[in-house]
């Protein structure tokens, strides 16, 4: 009996411990205009919030693009340019994407924190490490030196890293 | 008869696990944690080093499980349902028999573990995270957002096998709290003292061993390079 009851709690221990809690992203509001306030650029908060998710996976897509093709051994530079540039092109606006009034309490699902902000200063020096980053990864891009572009790809990553660590919601 | 009847005296331990089961089951263990924590600390580098290394055990560990020694091989312990209910029933009755290697319960839990471990490392070899950064080294055959999917389900598979390595550990502690039955110094020795007479330890040559660790080694270069 003693054992069973050993071996349920050892078992029920391990299972409790492999359940992470979850933050879970803020959910659409029940409000149905949620998002709907008119931003300075014409957009609405919630065209705002969507057009840079959307950008935003784009940089995540264009920067897999140009690793996957590094991992090659032939890797096809013209594939790496376009993909650079576009990243190049959303870097520099960045910056803007994140207009007052387009976090958490707007009511749309983001998983931009409130942080960004509270604390816009390093938010804004953040972002323009990543306009830097990706400038230079287009440039080096243009010249076709591959074992160049592979040593600004750390720094471009980094860039990302130095937002996301701190001003984006953790997933677990 | 028990063996201490024949001889009158208590019976010697005898072989049961050969040595590349008994390494493969501690380096898998320790590989395990090792690529919990690496991920936890984001150590990427280190991680995917573990995660082929993991993927080079387990195509030993199948390859044994039909070339190693017999209580290494899948057909040895991997019963019928019927057999595996009547053992899992009879665990406290006087037909209870002592099993040289995994038994039929025990095979469940390997198969399970297996295939966990196989999902994982797949998923793993695909995986990328959301701002393609770190990726496995097949990622680039799919697409962003499958990769990112495979990422995903990386992580939810740790979970399901943390349950796993969990069950695998109160079946132990039972055996060895309920039943007296030491099954952890047997994974380090390879030999185990049985009361009963139970099945001889049967080896298997050493170019097959040989030829089991070639072929994890070739899995994991076409993979990697």
């Amino acid at each position: 009996m003693r054992a069973w009851v050993l071996a349920g709690v050892v078992a029920a221990a391990t299972v409790l411990a492999g359940c992470g809690g979850e933050a879970p992203a803020t959910d659409a509001a029940a409000a149905p205009d949620a998002g709907a306030t008119t931003l300075a650029n014409g957009m609405t908060v919630k065209q705002q919030i969507e057009a840079r998710q959307a950008s935003l996976k784009d940089l995540g897509a264009s920067f897999k693009t140009i690793n996957d093709t590094l991992k090659t051994n032939a890797p096809d530079v013209e594939a790496i340019k376009v993909a650079a540039a576009k990243m190049s092109e959303h870097g520099q606006q960045l910056g803007t994407w994140f207009p007052e009034g387009t976090g958490p309490e707007a009511g749309v699902k983001t998983e931009a924190l409130a942080n960004i902000w509270t604390d816009r200063a390093t938010f804004d020096a953040a972002a323009e490490k990543v306009k830097a980053e990706t400038a230079k990864l287009a440039e080096i891009a243009s010249t076709g030196d591959v074992e160049a572009i592979k040593g600004q790809i750390p720094a471009t990553g980094g860039s990302c890293k130095g937002c996301h660590d701190t001003f984006r919601l953790k997933k677990n | 008869m028990p063996p201490e009847e024949v001889s009158g005296e208590p019976a010697q331990p005898q072989k049961v696990w050969d040595g590349a089961t008994r390494l493969f089951h501690w380096s898998l263990a320790g590989l395990f944690l090792f690529s919990w924590w690496t991920a936890e600390e984001h150590l990427m580098n280190w991680h995917r080093i573990s995660g082929f290394t993991i993927l080079g055990l387990l195509v030993f560990r199948i390859y044994w499980g039909f070339a190693g020694p017999n209580t290494a091989r899948f057909a040895h312990f991997i019963k019928g349902p019927v057999t595996t209910l009547r053992y899992a029933a009879g665990l406290f009755g006087p037909q209870h028999k002592e099993t040289a290697g995994h038994n039929p319960v025990g095979a469940l839990s390997v198969i399970a573990m297996l295939l966990a471990l196989v999902a994982q490392v797949t998923l793993g070899l695909f995986a990328m995270d959301t701002d393609g950064i770190e990726s496995g080294p097949l990622a680039r055959f799919i697409s962003y957002d499958q990769a990112e999917l495979a990422g995903e389900l990386h992580e939810t598979m740790f979970d399901v096998l943390l349950v796993l390595v969990g069950l695998h550990i109160a079946a132990i502690a039972f055996y060895l709290i309920v039943k007296r039955a030491n099954l952890i110094g047997p994974m380090i020795t390879g030999r185990r003292r049985f009361s009963q007479a139970v099945d001889a330890f049967v080896g298997a040559p050493l170019w097959r061993l040989a030829l089991g660790i070639a072929l994890a080694g070739l899995v994991v270069w076409l993979v990697i390079r």
